[in-house]
């Protein structure tokens, strides 16, 4: 995983493009933009987080209003999605839903990324036994299968959506301790870290100012696949019935609320389906787009 | 070789123990008492009392997990609070189910992504490499209960002889059928779980075979290879596809334990009696010993996938020595 | 899911005695009626249902999966029969003394375990005297607790000996009586975790064969049944992952019965498989119901609780949830048994009438959010707990939600799992209010659900399921005078009163009851179907049997 001498290239690069006409940022928007589909997904998702933030204004209905006579109704000029099996409409809800499901992805992957690279990084700097100590650590949690892990704790904690984006986060971060470690194995070596510390910077401040930025790359790319990894693992639990409750939706507890009536409301289970579908595809060309503008050995 | 052997696996034994004491520690944190799985609502605390010391939950904890911990090594998971029955049994009487279904799902998945990856990667930006990522990139990004419900709708549900639920039709056997009939029967099942857990799978593993590929075509030793004059054929099958498959095998290791925690969603939608319905149903129960059985047995399988899959590299690489 | 309602009806378990199967008032249907054909032997039934047994032992199983089975493997003192009274099954004939303290049954002599063992008294004793043990860890001790002991007279006749007279007795010795020669040895503590569990051996009409987990159960006939019968050779009882996979299941005639079509596609399957199958509407023996903490500041006010059930419109829940399939409940029993009281207060739908209930009973002002104040600036909010994964329920609540919104009322529902719920919320007794069903037994008695004693003793712990703290001194009368009243006319003078104070007093708004349309393969033939189920299996035949063999 550890891409050592690319994330020096990748330092080296960056020191020179900020010298350049071009930054380093403008260098990987350049290069993010080649990924047509890549951009396509940003807009996408723009659009998506435009309508979560603007929920109450795109939403044509009461997400709770139930109207038990026009239940099961197909989509319609009225019902752009149809409605449940209360009569409401289900455009609304997928409309609020994807409040829980697009915030999902931050905030577990947050916590994820939070976690993920404190640890890795801790692990990397000191060596010795604290590298060994959760090193062994990050084993353990990293052996649980995530699906088992993950049904274990959200049996057990109070099922807000909080708790539930926090659950998905600590259970998906070692796979970034494990790259991050690696980034800070290979960077603490090199000059610039040995130069900060013989001017007496303190650990912390080596690792958070002169360590971690440079090892940012592969980690932005992973934590772009971890919250399409996350909308998933949110929409998995609510469908098992082990997702956000009545009468707040998410995509996965609507989908669920719709298994029941394939025969009769199919709009139920396609739309918040085909939602989750879209927007963890574009998290992941993003993820990909990403990854060919961080990656130096793509050179133009 | 042994001796790497060894310090594998003198590795491996406090990562177990570590394994053990999460799973069993984590069902402890659950608010609430197995208590109240086994005793009547109206019990008194006197009752209850009775039932904890019966069951030994008025040991203190650390006891607790110390003898969990015993019986674990002898092969003994418990009983079941909710069921009263071995764990061990409840395990192992889905475990074959499982076992079927992801062995049929992993033989067509390798079977189909291993040559859809190395084409893919021999003809790099052709248009079938295209269609070839574009799927991947599809398979990967979709749900797969919703396309579960979205081929119960669309297929079972129109068509007889695909069932919605289940694994075989009862008395269909070989005892009385034709190796035939049996097997038409069994595929009749078969086709949508597969399907749903296939197509994910596959996207997964079709994109690392052709990554794999492209990296080892893009080394030295090929372009000597090719430099020398070696016919394409040759240079394909003998060098690269062998250093290609090298990842491949390990990632076997780890693939294959976790498939069957893939699968808890699928056996749900299709009723499929295995291991997946089973520990949703733990779960749901609080049925704290089968839970903490899943956990420990999961993980070691995972733990075990990664010692097979170091120990295959070394057995597949000779360029490989641990010493 | 599935198993939620198996479990939420855990306690309710404890007064019921696995009464689906087991009788009420006929209502035969003439095209299957034992006279068009003679009965043979042969041929296999196929049993659809949507959760699993958890173990087959009837001391400890709970919910319906486990007594459908436990009812086919087992043979009891007695069973019901279509108009809901008990008959004779392995006891022939009983008596009780003057007093009501001592009943004897006598035994019949033919009656054989699967395993050739005569059933004899001995094992009536071991039976009963299990669930009494100190060590017994079930469900079934407060049904059983008026027992003092049974002792076994000679081989063929039990003395039942009651601390106090006891009339529901009679219909609670429907449990299956168990091998003692097989158990006596067995420490009660670890009867629970015994292999007999997973392959019981009774002396029913059908003998345990096999259990695949996660697929089916099957039973095979018991040549040596003591009374006529069984014809069916085979009896496999198929489990599925949900109600409308199993649904679909039946449609493509891969299994002859299922007990309940969910209602939304009952009309259509009436219609598109009328040829293949026979239909069979009952009423279900239990009900829905919000349970009200009557210590409650808001709740305590009896003007409130009549708002409340004013204001939700059931009409609408039975209407359109249960696609009319379904009956409004006023008090606490279901129209089919002869305790049931007709004339009670309907509470129809009426906002109106509900708002100024509510104006009475000081909740005047609206605030900017709807709900209503009272003078001391008090919001008119309750919250409701209930069990997540049953989907009549969250409808149920939804509209009863939206329903109080209109008129001021804020329900705050909230979801859980069963443990949490029962653990934190319903066994704690804490809670504002909650929605729940209970199953009933045959008997209308009602003492551990509305009886004084059957609330939270000095310690808060539950005694009974009085979880609402409803007491009423006339009620707990009536209620003790119907357990020691042996005579049925007088009982039902006693249950109709105890009706008119629960419908007027309100400690539950009481919701629905479910009706239930049951499926049955027209080649099964021979079944006498009842309001709570289909009776008598050992008399069901196929009729093509004969030809296939």
């Amino acid at each position: 995983m550890a891409n050592n001498p690319q994330s020096k290239q990748l330092t080296d690069k960056k020191q020179n493009m900020e010298k350049g006409a071009e930054t380093w940022g403008q260098m990987v928007w350049r290069r993010f933009r080649r990924h047509r589909l890549a951009v396509i997904s940003m807009y996408v998702l723009a659009i998506l987080y435009l309508v979560a933030i603007f929920a109450p204004y795109v939403a044509t209905h009461d997400f709770a209003h139930v109207d038990p006579i026009n239940r099961l109704q197909p989509p319609s000029s009225e019902h752009l999605f149809g409605t449940d099996r209360l009569g409401r409409d289900v455009f609304t809800r997928v409309v609020w839903g994807s409040r829980v499901s697009l915030s999902v992805g931050f905030v577990a992957a947050g916590v994820a990324v939070l976690l993920g690279t404190v640890i890795g990084a801790v692990s990397g700097y000191f060596g010795g036994w604290v590298d060994h100590m959760l090193q062994r650590f990050t084993e353990i949690v990293q052996s649980f299968p995530t699906m088992f892990l993950l049904l274990t704790i959200i049996a057990i904690v109070d099922r807000s959506i909080f708790n539930i984006m926090v659950v998905i986060g600590i259970t998906s971060w070692p796979g970034l301790a494990r790259l991050v470690r690696g980034e800070v194995l290979s960077l603490r070596k090199q000059e610039f870290t040995e130069a900060a510390r013989s001017i007496g910077a303190t650990d912390s401040r080596i690792i958070f100012k002169h360590i971690l930025p440079n090892a940012m790359a592969p980690v932005i790319v992973n934590a772009t696949l971890r919250i399409a990894g996350a909308i998933l693992a949110e929409s998995a639990l609510s469908f098992l019935g082990l997702g956000v409750q009545e009468p707040f939706p998410s995509w996965g507890s609507i989908l669920n609320a719709g298994r029941n009536h394939l025969r009769y409301g199919i709009w139920i289970t396609l739309f918040p389906g085909l939602l989750i579908f879209i927007t963890v595809l574009a998290f992941n060309y993003i993820g990909d787009g990403l990854r060919d503008a961080l990656d130096p050995r793509l050179q133009e | 070789m042994s001796t790497y052997i060894i310090k594998r696996i003198l590795q491996m034994i406090p990562l177990l123990i570590g394994i053990t004491v999460v799973s069993f520690f984590i069902m402890q944190l659950a608010p609430g008492d197995p208590v109240d799985l086994l005793a009547e609502r109206t019990a008194t605390a006197e009752e209850r009392a009775r039932i904890r010391s019966i069951y030994g939950l008025d040991e203190p904890l650390y006891v607790q997990y110390w003898i969990w911990l015993n019986n674990l090594l002898r092969g003994d998971f418990g009983y079941s609070y909710v069921r009263g029955r071995p764990v061990r049994d409840m395990i192992l009487e889905r475990l074959p189910n499982t076992v079927y279904l992801n062995a049929v799902v992993a033989v067509m998945i390798y079977g189909l992504a291993i040559p859809i990856g190395v084409a893919s990667a021999l003809r790099q930006y052709s248009s079938f490499d295209h269609t070839v990522t574009s799927f991947a990139f599809l398979g990967q990004a979709l749900p797969n209960f919703w396309f579960g419900l979205l081929l119960i709708y669309g297929v079972a549900l129109r068509i007889d002889i695909i069932p919605v639920a289940g694994m075989s039709t009862y008395g269909i056997s070989l005892a009385t059928h034709s190796f035939w009939a049996v097997l038409v029967d069994r595929l009749r099942y078969l086709i949508l779980p597969v399907a749903v857990m296939g197509l994910s799978a596959l996207a997964g593993i079709t994109r690392y075979t052709r990554s794999s590929m492209l990296e080892v075509i893009r080394k030295d030793y090929i372009r000597t290879a090719r430099s020398k004059g070696l016919a394409e054929r040759l240079i394909i099958y003998k060098h690269a596809l062998r250093n290609a498959l090298l990842p491949i095998v390990t990632i076997l290791g780890f693939e294959i334990p976790l498939m069957f925690s893939g699968s808890v969603i699928i056996e749900n939608i299709f009723s499929w009696p295995g291991l997946g319905t089973l520990s949703v149903n733990a779960v749901f129960q609080r049925d704290y010993m089968v839970v903490m059985a899943f956990n420990v047995i999961g993980a070691t399988l995972v733990v075990i996938g990664n010692f097979v899959a170091d120990l295959l590299y070394v057995v597949v690489d000779p360029r490989i020595s641990y010493d | 899911m599935k198993f939620e309602r198996r479990w939420s009806i855990v306690p309710v378990v404890a007064l019921l005695s696995f009464l689906l199967v087991a009788g009420c008032s006929s209502v035969t249907d003439p095209d299957t009626g034992p006279a068009d054909g003679v009965p043979a032997v042969g041929g296999e039934m196929v049993f659809g249902m949507t959760s699993e047994p958890v173990i087959l032992n009837p001391i400890l199983s709970t919910g319906t999966p486990a007594g459908f089975v436990n009812n086919r493997v087992f043979a009891s003192l007695v069973r019901a029969d279509e108009n809901l009274q008990m008959e004779p099954y392995v006891a022939e004939d009983w008596e009780f003394s003057e007093d009501g303290l001592e009943w004897i049954f006598q035994l019949r002599d033919d009656v054989y375990f699967h395993d050739g063992e005569q059933l004899t008294a001995d094992d009536v004793v071991y039976t009963y005297m299990a669930i009494l043990h100190e060590d017994y860890t079930g469900v079934r001790a407060t049904t059983y607790e008026p027992i003092e002991e049974v002792v076994a007279v000679d081989d063929l006749t039990v003395k039942f000996v009651l601390k106090r007279p006891h009339a529901p007795l009679l219909s609670d010795l429907t449990m299956g009586i168990m091998p003692s020669h097989l158990l006596a040895d067995e420490p009660i503590a670890q009867l629970r975790e015994l292999d007999f569990n997973m392959k019981p051996i009774g002396a029913g009409p059908f003998v345990f064969e096999e259990w695949r987990s996660g697929e089916y159960i099957v039973l095979s006939r018991n040549p040596d049944f003591f009374l006529d019968g069984p014809y069916l050779e085979q009896v496999r009882i198929r489990f599925y992952g949900d109600e409308q996979v199993m649904l679909t299941a039946l449609e493509a005639g891969d299994i002859d019965y299922i007990g309940s079509i969910p209602p939304d596609d009952i009309d259509r399957v009436m219609q598109e498989y009328d040829d293949k199958l026979e239909f069979f509407e009952r009423q279900n023996n239990g009900y829905s119901y919000i349970g009200l903490k009557q210590t409650h500041p808001i709740l305590e006010d009896h003007r409130v609780r009549q708002a409340m059930a004013y204001g939700i419109n059931r009409r609408t829940v039975v209407d359109d949830v249960l696609n009319g399939y379904g009956t409004v409940m006023n008090a606490n029993v279901p129209p089919f048994s002869w305790a049931y009281n007709p004339d009670l207060t309907d509470y129809e739908y009426d906002p109106d009438q509900a708002i100024e209930l509510l104006e009475k009973a000081g909740w005047t002002e609206i605030g900017d959010d709807g709900i209503r104040r009272n003078a001391d600036g008090d919001k008119l909010s309750v919250e409701c707990v209930t069990s997540t994964g049953n989907v009549i329920r969250e409808n149920t609540l939804l509209i009863a939600q939206q329903n109080l919104a209109e008129i001021g009322f804020d329900l705050d529902v909230q979801f859980y799992e069963w443990t949490v719920l029962l653990e934190q919320y319903l066994d704690a007794a804490m809670f504002e209010s909650y929605m729940l069903g209970w199953s009933l037994g045959l008997d209308p008695d009602a003492y551990l659900f509305f009886h004084s004693d059957a609330s939270l003793d000095e310690e808060g712990n539950l005694r009974g399921f009085n979880d609402v703290e409803y007491s009423n001194e006339r009620v707990d009368e009536l209620l003790e005078l119907g357990r020691i009243t042996l005579d049925q006319d007088e009982r039902e003078e006693i249950y109709h009163e105890i009706q008119e104070i629960l419908n007027e007093e309100l400690p539950y708004i009481f919701l629905f009851s479910q009706d239930l349309v049951s499926a049955t393969n027209r080649d099964i033939r021979g079944i006498t179907m009842s309001d709570i189920g289909p009776l008598y299996m050992e008399q069901w035949y196929i009729e093509t049997a004969e030809a296939e063999e």
